[in-house]
């Protein structure tokens, strides 16, 4: 008998348009969730805010395999609050791992951040969402009553705005953070959103 | 029977569609390919999308079949450098590389280290080498005249990144589990050695990467700006000399200014002139002193031996510069121009003397990035300050070579440091490919070229 390819080798795993993946997902529990590349050769349940690879459909009986599919039409779950529409949205990884959600910021996420009164300087919280992003812009929000000397984005994600001057009354602004390559969410085309099971149809391309 | 193209010879295997091509037979099988002209490919080079992977090339070497879809096994380079200060690097002048407590450390031209105790170390913050956690990076760097070993850690020490156990150059690739920068840390009383050229690149991790064509022909490489590059541009505060002739300006020699009715005229080693009536004066040619209207400059000059006052005016008296009424050195006139150049000075009364020297025309408020080709025909999407705004920004354009240019509303007190967000030209926006392996030995990795 011919040996047969890896995908091919252990049923269930190698059906038709399904790709073979090292996994350490649950047969009987995970099917049908999203999931990601985590290591070389290996899918793992997408977590919140992740970009996702497909849908596993197939796990073998040891749990060791998982068949994906990478391609067409798939249905799989949202998080309640964040749900898709018909038409192309952005979407990455859901609340609950292994669904997905319209994440509220897919590229360029606005930072908002005072100078207080008094003071030459004002920074964001750390947001591991911004980490390796690119600052783009910058609005002032109600107030500017100094030049800006700087706007630097930490290694933490934080933003800092530096005036030339101390600030006479708050300064506001609104700083626009291009999101590190990696951390863009990708778009999808949905056919169908079923509301009452929290569940959508996306094509997977 | 007429074979469909893609059946007719080796070339038409299963899955490969056909291109015409100049591949090469035997070299360039299973490089990424772009398609270069119609219904032709060529290997991919750098920053370029691609299309696929050439399988097989025909024995003419004029037809390709090329993968398209499905997943693919391809090779890649460094990425773009990551590191942004050049000093940091090479050591061509004071860097942010700053000794903890290694027993003998110079960085001149070198970093060269030498300890006598284990894990003395010296570091490189993370700002100056910022990686992402989760994202594969590369480090380089050369090393001679090592003596026992060093570890490269992260800045924080909790991640090793490799060991230095042989000369020469050093390559390691590794998964950021840190916000980056480096620590090199000494394995022995003996560690010694001489660091240089240190470059960080970020190369393909599994999952979702922007990928263009590496920096050797037909292999791939991470995208470090996907749709947006942000430039710096400094606004000094003072440009370059616009005056080309030095006679012009020192009177070292016979120059251009000519007199036209000014009483007394003689610019042996500087312009002496005094006049007996009003309104007299001598000129300049704008070739000697060019200006474009509406752009801002600053005249420079110095005067001696002043009675009186003159006026400089443009060349052809329609607009008045200023006035000069004092005696000084290195003195200057802002203006905007309202002509294409060359100057007037015109006596202010019928006893106006002076002696003139050093003249000098420089644009200011101005500032420009290096021409950029990822840059051509995109658009400025924002302007913010780093370090230093001490003037209005008037303008901010991006010019047919890629270079962006800010123009200030007045001269620049001390220089201005701006970064310019500039949204790509679309066909400059590199494709994100799903990884499912990546080859760390070999540099390469397993790609999705699509359904």
């Amino acid at each position: 008998m011919a040996i047969r390819s890896v995908g091919d080798r252990d049923n269930p795993i190698g059906k038709d348009g399904l790709y073979t993946f090292l996994s350490a997902l649950t047969r009987g529990t995970d099917e049908d969730k999203v999931v990601k590349i985590s290591d070389n050769d290996t899918v793992a349940l997408v977590t919140a805010g992740e970009n996702f690879a497909g849908v596993v459909r197939t796990i073998s009986q040891a749990d060791s395999l998982a068949g994906v599919q990478m391609d067409d039409w798939a249905e799989v779950s949202f998080t309640h609050g964040a749900e898709p529409s018909v038409g192309w949205n952005y979407l990455v990884g859901g609340t609950t791992a292994g669904t997905v959600k319209v994440p509220t910021y897919p590229l360029i996420k606005p930072v908002n951040i005072t100078v207080s009164s008094g003071k030459t300087s004002g920074a964001s919280e750390a947001d591991t969402e911004l980490v390796g992003g690119t600052i783009i812009g910058i609005v002032p929000t109600g107030n500017q009553d100094q030049l800006v000397d700087n706007i630097a984005l930490g290694t933490d994600g934080s933003v800092t705005v530096t005036l030339a001057s101390a600030a006479t009354a708050d300064n506001t602004f609104t700083v626009s953070v291009l999101k590190a390559p990696a951390k863009q969410a990708k778009k999808y085309l949905v056919s169908k959103v079923d509301a009452t099971n929290h569940k959508c149809v996306i094509w997977l391309g | 029977m007429v074979r469909s193209i893609g059946n007719y010879d080796e070339v038409g295997c299963s899955g490969y569609y056909s291109f015409l091509s100049a591949l090469t037979r035997g070299t360039d099988e299973n490089k990424v390919v772009t398609i270069s002209t119609d219904d032709t490919v060529a290997l991919v080079t750098e920053d370029e999308n691609f299309s696929g992977v050439v399988r097989v090339i025909s024995q003419g070497d004029k037809l390709a079949g090329v993968q398209t879809d499905g997943w693919a096994e391809v090779e890649y380079t460094a990425g773009d450098e990551l590191m942004p200060n050049q000093v940091d690097r090479d050591f061509s002048g004071a860097s942010a590389w700053t000794n903890n407590n290694i027993n003998s450390y110079d960085e001149t031209n070198d970093l060269s280290i030498t300890a006598n105790a284990k894990d003395q170390y010296c570091y490189l913050p993370v700002a100056s080498a910022p990686t992402i956690i989760g994202r594969r990076y590369r480090l380089t760097f050369d090393v001679d005249n090592l003596v026992s070993t060093w570890t490269i850690k992260s800045y924080d020490g909790t991640q090793t990144i490799g060991t230095v156990s042989a000369g020469g150059a050093q390559l390691f690739e590794f998964t950021a589990e840190t916000t980056g920068g480096l620590r090199i840390v000494a394995n022995t009383t003996t560690s010694s050695g001489d660091f240089d050229n240190f470059s960080l690149s970020e190369v393909p991790s599994v999952g979702w990467n922007y990928l263009v064509g590496g920096k050797t022909d037909g292999k791939v490489k991470v995208a470090q700006n996907a749709i947006v590059k942000v430039v710096s541009v400094t606004v000094p505060v003072g440009g370059d000399e616009l005056m080309p002739n030095q006679v012009d300006r020192d009177f070292s020699g016979a120059s251009a200014w000519e007199n036209v009715d000014i009483n007394s005229y003689d610019e042996t080693g500087d312009l002496s002139i005094t006049a007996n009536a009003a309104n007299q004066y001598c000129k300049i040619a704008a070739t000697s002193v060019p200006t474009v209207a509406g752009r801002r400059y600053r005249l420079y000059f110095d005067v001696a031996n002043l009675t009186s006052t003159w006026t400089i005016k443009s060349y052809d008296g329609t607009q008045t510069i200023g006035t000069v009424s004092q005696n000084g050195t290195n003195q200057y006139l802002e203006f905007v121009a309202a002509t294409d150049g060359g100057l007037r000075i015109v006596a202010g009364s019928n006893t106006s003397s002076a002696d003139f020297d050093n003249f000098s025309l420089k644009e200011v408020g101005v500032g420009s990035s290096e021409e950029d080709e990822e840059l051509i025909g995109g658009t400025i999407i924002g302007v913010y300050s780093v370090t230093n705004q001490d003037q209005l920004i008037d303008n901010v354009e991006l010019d047919e070579n890629g270079a962006v240019n800010i123009r200030l509303a007045a001269g620049a007190t001390a220089a201005n440091y701006f970064k310019v967000a500039v949204l790509k030209s679309k066909d400059q926006w590199p494709k994100a490919y799903l990884v499912r392996s990546v080859d760390d030995t070999n540099y390469k990795c397993t790609l999705f070229l699509g359904n």
